[in-house]
């Protein structure tokens, strides 16, 4: 390995700790805006995050599966609604229901970091799962999609602002420049499986097969 | 109807109850976004007063008028048609508010427009109204509409059964005094840049609320108004085609001197008044929003292809464009903040005097075309005596909008202070919600991310669009700059809020 290579991989995986999440935090190149508390969200090893007021909810549909390679748009909004649940009001998340939310934090990823996102142990505790994609790019902008599942035995409650998760920020080796984005999500986003570019290399592999 | 059974009118009311009831209840349900909660549970109450006040009376008919039956049936009838009467208007009047709510913007901008209106009034509660028409319209609001209703009822009551109706109302909901409207063409709705427009449907709302008109000497301006009476009075009146021949009759012939004075002054001063309103709402929302209004204004102009026409409501576009280019002059963003710079030369404050001289640099430019433009308007009868009444007044009337607004004026000296952070965030792609000033992050103001936004998009949004993947569409980019402003605007009114609970 080159010695530059493994130069810049030396501290790449290590978590930031309070200090190092400060110090980045300050200089303005790692954002996570706005905390409302930033001494109590900027913990040990992690920065707590909350509920956005945005969220997409499943509904019953007539589609009879979800076959990502035969997915467009319409189909998707079949089954997936956008709704807002503003201050003050709540949204139930039954058992084994699952919903999209976003991030209130809007966070801009450094080339140099990239994150995991978990769910807060208090929550978890209480069957709140909110991440199964939980890794963040370096260089990644936005409102995080969280996919939020209950999976306990009584409804949850979820209200904007709740702190339920966690982000943790690690080094990574850095990108030369930033991404070039395909968007900048405010809100949760709804899958998009129907944009693959695979499903088209795929369909000329079978037909030559 | 004489043929319709009383009953009928009964039944009719109970129907009608609890249909709106129903649907009041899915609008409470929805909670929607940008409108007054206020104003869901005023009407909730209006209907609950409504309901109240025709059971009452109709057990009141029936214990005192048990043997008198058709006295009986008539009494029902006048309570129950009273009722509906009632019931409708809160159909025709509140519910189109209540349904466009639901075309509303997902981001709340609500609380910001409401935080500024507070600054000169409590207990006014606004909501925003997406409507269809191309148009944005301050429509004056409703007072003490529950209060009003249960007036109306109460009037109606006997003695014994006074209060009946007021005891309905839940006491400790406090419905605010002022409940008012501003609508907005719904294609805009997503558009942050555009709805800087609402700044000055408010400006109307704070010149009602002020009463900032009222306080003007006001007199039409006497060398025009003479004039173009002269010129009615010795205008022909119109005949039918064919008609007799001979000399032309005028105005004056027919109607005489005396009889038409009043109505050409009559209809002078409504011009002239419908105009002073809206300069003072003009000057109003630029020292509220800064160059952003000037902007989304000069936008608003070309959307409606709108001709440098006055017309009875509104003065010529070009004097109004020409007006706020005076008042952003006084307000220092032509050159004089550029020149405070001069000589700084730490990096941030080079970067703030490039800041301000771009603005300086739009706004010039713009000013330029509005000269050329401004002495080409045509001003005639009416139109002439309101211009040159306004002419005449336009001093005073800045004199007085000046100190009402002094306060939160949006001035240059704090454009070149918190804009440049603002656009700086913009074209990292990063929504501008906090600033790191003097080593603690601060909630950007609603007019600096504003104003960050159009400085932007009017002088180089390519460095936004260029973030971005290149087969993303042009309109998706600018769709989600929109949403950065928007997102800024919602989560910097949290954090002041978040600072002051």
């Amino acid at each position: 390995m080159a010695e530059s290579l493994k130069a810049e991989l030396a501290g790449a995986g290590a978590v930031l700790t309070q200090s190092a999440l400060l110090d980045r935090l300050n200089s303005g190149d790692l954002i996570i805006s706005p905390l409302l508390d930033r001494e109590k969200q900027v913990g040990a090893g992690s920065v707590d995050v909350s509920l956005g007021t945005k969220f997409i909810t499943s509904q019953r549909s007539q589609i009879t599966e979800i076959d990502p390679r035969a997915l467009n748009n319409e189909q998707i909004r079949e089954f997936q609604r956008a709704t807002v649940t503003t201050f003050g009001q709540k949204l139930t998340l039954h058992p084994h229901n699952f919903v999209l939310g976003c991030t209130f934090e809007f966070i801009r990823m450094p080339l140099d970091l990239c994150g995991f996102v978990l769910s807060r142990s208090a929550y978890g505790r209480a069957g709140l799962l909110i991440a199964t994609a939980t890794y963040v790019h370096p260089g990644w902008h936005g409102c995080l999609t969280l996919e939020l599942e209950n999976l306990g035995e009584v409804p949850i409650i979820l209200r904007p602002l709740t702190d339920v998760g966690q982000l943790v920020v690690m080094y990574s080796a850095k990108l030369n420049e930033h991404p070039k984005l395909k968007s900048i999500p405010v809100g949760p986003a709804f899958t998009s499986l129907s944009k693959d570019p695979r499903w088209k290399k795929l369909e000329n592999l079978e037909k030559n097969l | 109807m004489k043929s319709l059974e009383t009953s009928v009118f009964v039944d009719a009311v109970a129907q009608k109850t609890a249909s709106l009831r129903e649907l009041l209840a899915e609008f409470r349900r929805e909670s929607l976004r940008n409108t007054s909660q206020h104003f869901i549970r005023g009407v909730q109450a209006v209907v609950d007063a409504v309901e109240a006040f025709h059971k009452n009376r109709m057990r009141h008919t029936n214990e005192n008028f048990s043997n008198q039956s058709s006295f009986q049936d008539e009494q029902k009838r006048f309570y129950s048609k009273l009722s509906l009467q009632l019931l409708a208007q809160v159909h025709e009047k509140y519910l189109p508010l209540l349904y466009s709510g639901r075309q509303q913007n997902e981001f709340l901008v609500l609380p910001s427009i409401r935080r500024a209106i507070s600054l000169f009034q409590s207990e006014v509660e606004l909501s925003l109204v997406p409507s269809c028409e191309f148009n944005y319209m301050y429509d004056g609001g409703m007072e003490n509409f529950v209060e009003k209703t249960v007036g109306i009822l109460e009037q109606y009551l006997d003695a014994k059964n006074k209060g009946a109706v007021r005891a309905v109302l839940d006491p400790g909901q406090k419905h605010p005094r002022w409940i008012t409207f501003v609508h907005f063409p719904v294609v805009e709705r997503n558009s942050a840049l555009n709805l800087v427009i609402l700044g000055h449907e408010i400006g109307h709302l704070i010149d009602q609320i002020r009463q900032l008109y009222k306080q003007l000497p006001f007199e039409l301006e006497k060398e025009s108004y003479n004039k173009s009476f002269e010129e009615v009075c010795g205008s022909p009146m119109r005949t039918k085609a064919g008609g007799a021949k001979g000399d032309q009759l005028t105005f004056e012939d027919v109607f005489t001197r005396a009889a038409l004075e009043p109505q050409f002054r009559a209809q002078c001063i409504a011009v002239a008044t419908n105009w002073i309103r809206e300069v003072i709402a003009d000057l109003l929302a630029i020292h509220a929003l800064g160059p952003s209004y000037f902007f989304a204004f000069s936008e608003l102009l070309a959307h409606g292809a709108q001709e440098n026409r006055p017309s009875d409501s509104h003065p010529a576009p070009c004097f109004r464009l020409n007006m706020l280019l005076d008042e952003l002059s006084f307000m220092g963003y032509f050159g004089a903040a550029s020149a405070r710079a001069e000589g700084e030369e730490d990096k941030s404050k080079t970067q703030s005097k490039n800041d301000q001289s771009r603005v300086a640099a739009l706004l010039s430019a713009s000013q330029a075309r509005v000269l050329a433009e401004l002495p080409t308007t045509s001003y005639k009868g009416i139109m002439d005596v309101s211009q040159k009444t306004i002419e005449k007044y336009l001093d005073q009337i800045r004199s007085l909008v000046r100190p009402s607004i002094s306060p939160y004026s949006y001035t240059a000296d704090k454009y070149q202070r918190e804009v440049p952070l603002v656009i700086d965030a913009l074209v990292q792609g990063i929504a501008p919600i906090e600033a790191l000033v003097n080593g603690k992050f601060q909630p950007n103001s609603i007019p600096a991310i504003l104003n960050g936004g159009w400085e932007l998009y009017k002088s180089d949004i390519q460095s936004f669009y260029e973030r971005f993947r290149d087969n993303i569409p042009i309109q998706d980019r600018l769709s989600t700059f929109n949403q950065l402003l928007f997102k800024a605007i919602e989560a910097s009114e949290v954090v002041r809020l978040w600072q002051k609970a």
